[in-house]
């Protein structure tokens, strides 16, 4: 007898009905719990705008998840912002901003009838247009610099702990110099920091989406600020 | 080849554009969405007098009949098709919603037709065709109580439309009809090639009346001591037959098929087509069809994408692995252009958005990604 397999969380993804006129499309799982948390436990938007994942980075899977995705009926009938988040990685912020929007263009060249309003700036939402969603594209962590979801989760940590009494972040700090000294570098310095820092803090499991749903994220650290805004906007809520 | 149509004031489709059709095109959509009527429009845009005038019965079987009475001229419809049905061709059953339908083909050209009110002579309804910049022709003459369709009336060059029976065959018919394609130099050949898509051990196919019995039928040596009834080969084979003698008698350009799954076991679609993939890249056919069924278009994509390389056996369902793989010969082939105008498969999701219905276009790798996922791609 054969087990039946968990849906991956595209499926899930894909699959899901379509309740609230925001929507976010996330690059991976991750960002997916991380968002799925600020929207519904800081925000209190849940209402208004839900997060998902359009899969892990690959040049052709945002293209594709809009084209499975933004054509459904559901989708043009109810959503009126998308917004899509992803992280600059190595790379700065406008090489991910161009990759995002050369996934759109891709879409509106197979969906002539249906296409989506391309952006021209990070952050900031298209114009209103009948009959299609507002479009815009937020760039972790902070639309300008490289780095990624790690990245802006630690600057908030780090935020906080300045005026907290136990400061754990030196400690990490301290243990990953200590290991770079013994020439052991990690593959992914922020998310291996992120990952000690949640283990320092007792949250267990150290993913950062879990860790988030964990309560392990500071969201009331300014460095969150832009990215709420973004959020926000995607709501509805200027 | 057409590669995009649009539809305005037609059945219930108030503004339609079906975008990069392919060579084989499945309508997929619920109940209601228009799937039909596309395939409609298409008759009336390319069909000649004889498909105009059956098209009341062509994909419905709601009217009375389709054969004018006593009273009628040969050319004119009876009244209930004219109430029932020939009125219901205009949105909202209002003739001054102009219908307008445009082929758009990969040559650059375009057939064109529209509908045009005239208060005189007679108050008629006018359907007119526009194959040629400036060269008009009416088909369909739409008067207060009755239609008049033009018998002497040819289809636009190359876009010769013909219509495929979802019923049974009748094995005398294609029997006949292999007979007239087997005449015509390589004939022959070109039919056993196809049918060896459905059974490789296909040797040779003979038209043949045996003695003692009534009607001719198309004999099937397979390499055993005697050539067997076509009847006994199975349903696949013979829908294949059907459809490829069809296809060649009447030098078809583009195929309608309504419900193409309709009466085909499962196991059999693969091979159905794979076998109709290759009838339309050898002679230059393009098909469009609906279905309700996911299988059908499972089997579609996969034999789209693996024709050729007879990877797939005839009793294989489409797992996940086996779309993946898909997934990742429909990249290889298309070479990161995705939707370069090779793919030879394409589906039209026909959907209701704020009751209007609208035609969404998915790609081979599209299909593919959205089967992967899961995604119930017809609604």
């Amino acid at each position: 007898m054969s087990v039946p397999q968990r849906p991956s969380p595209e499926q899930l993804s894909l699959g899901r009905d379509i309740r609230t006129p925001g929507i976010i499309l996330s690059e991976g799982r991750t960002l997916e719990m991380f968002l799925r948390e600020l929207i519904e436990k800081d925000l209190r938007l849940k209402d208004q705008v839900e997060a998902r994942t359009f899969g892990e980075k690959e040049a052709a899977n945002l293209k594709l998840f809009l084209n499975a995705f933004a054509t459904k009926a559901e989708f043009r009938q109810r959503v009126r912002r998308l917004g899509i988040i992803r992280d600059a990685e190595a790379d700065a912020a406008s090489k991910a901003f161009e990759s995002v929007v050369s996934a759109i263009e891709g879409f509106n060249e197979e969906n002539p009838s249906f296409a989506l309003p391309v952006p021209d700036r990070i952050a900031a939402l298209t114009s209103v247009q009948e009959k299609r969603p507002q479009v815009g594209v937020f760039v972790l962590p902070d639309c300008t610099r490289p780095g990624m979801l790690e990245t802006l989760c630690l600057e908030a940590i780090e935020e906080m702990e300045r005026s907290a009494r136990a400061k754990l972040l030196p400690c990490v700090n301290e243990f990953f110099d200590c290991l770079s000294k013994q020439g052991q570098e990690p593959a992914n310095t922020a998310k291996a920091r992120f990952a000690g820092y949640a283990l320092a803090a007792d949250v267990i499991d150290p993913q950062l989406g879990r860790a988030a749903q964990k309560g392990a994220i500071p969201w009331q650290a300014l460095a969150f600020e832009p990215l709420k805004a973004f959020v926000r906007s995607i709501a509805g809520h200027q | 080849m057409i590669t995009k149509l649009a539809i305005q004031n037609f059945r219930g489709l108030k503004s339609v554009t079906l975008d990069h059709l392919r060579r084989v095109t499945i309508l997929v959509g619920g109940n209601d969405t228009g799937k039909t009527s596309v395939l409609e429009a298409l008759t009336l845009l390319l069909g000649d007098g004889a498909a105009l005038q059956s098209l009341p019965l062509a994909f419905r079987s709601n009217q009375q009949t389709g054969q004018p009475s006593k009273e009628h001229l040969p050319n004119e419809g009876t009244r209930d098709d004219f109430e029932n049905f020939w009125l219901w061709l205009f949105y909202d059953r209002d003739l001054r919603n102009r219908i307008s339908l445009i082929a758009s083909t990969s040559d650059g050209t375009q057939v064109q037709l529209n509908s045009e009110e005239r208060s005189s002579p007679s108050q008629a309804t006018v359907l007119f065709r526009v194959v040629e910049a400036g060269k008009r022709e009416t088909p369909l003459i739409i008067r207060q109580t009755n239609i008049e369709t033009i018998p002497g009336l040819a289809s636009p060059p190359n876009l010769r439309v013909s219509r495929l029976s979802i019923r049974p065959s009748d094995p005398v018919e294609d029997a006949e009809r292999y007979n007239q394609v087997a005449l015509n130099a390589g004939g022959e050949l070109r039919i056993e090639q196809v049918m060896r898509e459905i059974n490789p051990d296909v040797r040779r196919l003979r038209y043949a009346k045996l003695p003692g019995t009534s009607s001719p039928l198309v004999f099937v040596d397979i390499g055993l001591s005697r050539a067997i009834p076509a009847p006994q080969m199975g349903q696949a084979f013979n829908r294949l037959l059907h459809i490829y003698t069809e296809i060649l008698s009447a030098r078809t350009n583009v195929l309608l098929v309504d419900e193409i799954e309709n009466g085909i076991f499962t196991s059999n679609l693969l091979p159905i087509w794979k076998g109709l993939l290759a009838v339309c890249e050898q002679e230059n056919v393009q098909v469009f069809a609906t279905t309700h069924s996911l299988e059908c278009v499972r089997a579609a994509l996969a034999a789209a994408v693996e024709r050729g390389k007879d990877e797939l056996g005839v009793q294989e369902r489409l797992s996940q692995e086996r779309l993946r793989s898909v997934r990742r010969g429909v990249r290889r082939r298309g070479t990161g252009q995705t939707d370069s105008g090779t793919d030879e498969l394409g589906v039209q999701r026909m959907q209701v958005v704020n009751g209007q219905i609208e035609a969404v276009a998915l790609s081979q790798e599209t299909l593919a990604y959205a089967l992967e996922n899961n995604l119930e791609i017809r609604k």
